[in-house]
């Protein structure tokens, strides 16, 4: 079953095979000594921690969730694979974004709806991503070809460079900060 | 409408029309997820030339809630 923990700037993104993604945030919490942290759900949906203390993001599609978490700020995380969708495409995609993967420029526009925390609507899915940064992420390495993971928050910067992959098992706690080998 | 509304159901999630009743909950009946949603909120559009605004969309909960929707905001 995958398992994979990605840090990039400054959040965590577990992913995993076979979980459920509130699950998988609690692993996630566990792992980074955070287990005390107390969740609910905001009026667009998104959950949000008691005092701000930390910020999340969860998704899940087909047999894979993925879990987020930063202590900087807001962001928004989504994993989507499968059979584009040429309707959606038409009508929200932008010209250079209809010459990307449509799981790759679905996964952006969810994760940045979830960071806005408005939730889908008319007016998010009209942004271009082509004119945000994302980290993102293709799973082709784990027999998961057509499936993409975006994340967005307030530090992305850059976009796939600098994050760290590591295969397996979780970090120790408290260990946030220590940057993985390749 | 109830037929149009059901084809159209079946056809975007790819699913036997006969699975799909007028009670069924678009999200735990069906198991629709969000891209789902969006993509039978455009079909509505292009079909059925009934457009679902944003603060609509939470209101709807069934495939009924759908076809009272569309009966009463056809264009």
């Amino acid at each position: 079953m995958m398992k994979r923990l990605i840090r990039a700037g400054d959040f965590d993104l577990l992913v995993r095979e076979g979980v459920d993604k509130y699950d998988l945030l609690r692993e996630l919490f566990v792992s980074c000594g955070l287990d005390g942290v107390v969740l609910s759900k905001n009026a667009g949906g998104g959950l949000v921690a008691d005092n701000n203390s930390v910020y999340v993001s969860v998704s899940d599609c087909g047999e894979l969730a993925v879990a987020a978490l930063s202590l900087a700020g807001p962001i928004g995380v989504d994993i989507q694979g499968g059979s584009a969708r040429p309707r959606v495409a038409r009508k929200f995609f932008s010209e250079r974004e209809l010459l990307l993967d449509f799981n790759l420029v679905w996964a952006r526009k969810e994760a940045y709806a979830k960071w806005l925390g408005t939730g889908l609507t008319n007016a998010s899915l009209a942004v271009d991503t082509c004119d945000l940064n994302f980290y993102e992420f293709n799973l082709a390495d784990d027999g998961f070809d057509d499936y993409y993971i975006a994340l967005f928050g307030n530090d992305t910067t850059t976009k796939t460079e600098g994050a760290r992959i590591e295969d397996g098992g979780l970090p120790g706690s408290g260990t946030r900060d220590r940057m993985l080998e390749d | 409408m109830q037929d149009k509304v059901i084809k159209i159901i079946a056809e975007t999630l790819e699913i036997d029309p006969a699975e799909i009743k007028m009670e069924s909950n678009l999200m735990s009946d069906l198991g629709l997820e969000s891209l789902d949603l969006v993509d039978l909120v455009v079909a509505f559009e292009e079909e059925l030339g009934t457009e679902i605004a944003d603060q609509d969309i939470k209101t709807i909960q069934t495939v009924g809630d759908i076809v009272k929707y569309a009966e009463t905001h056809q264009k």
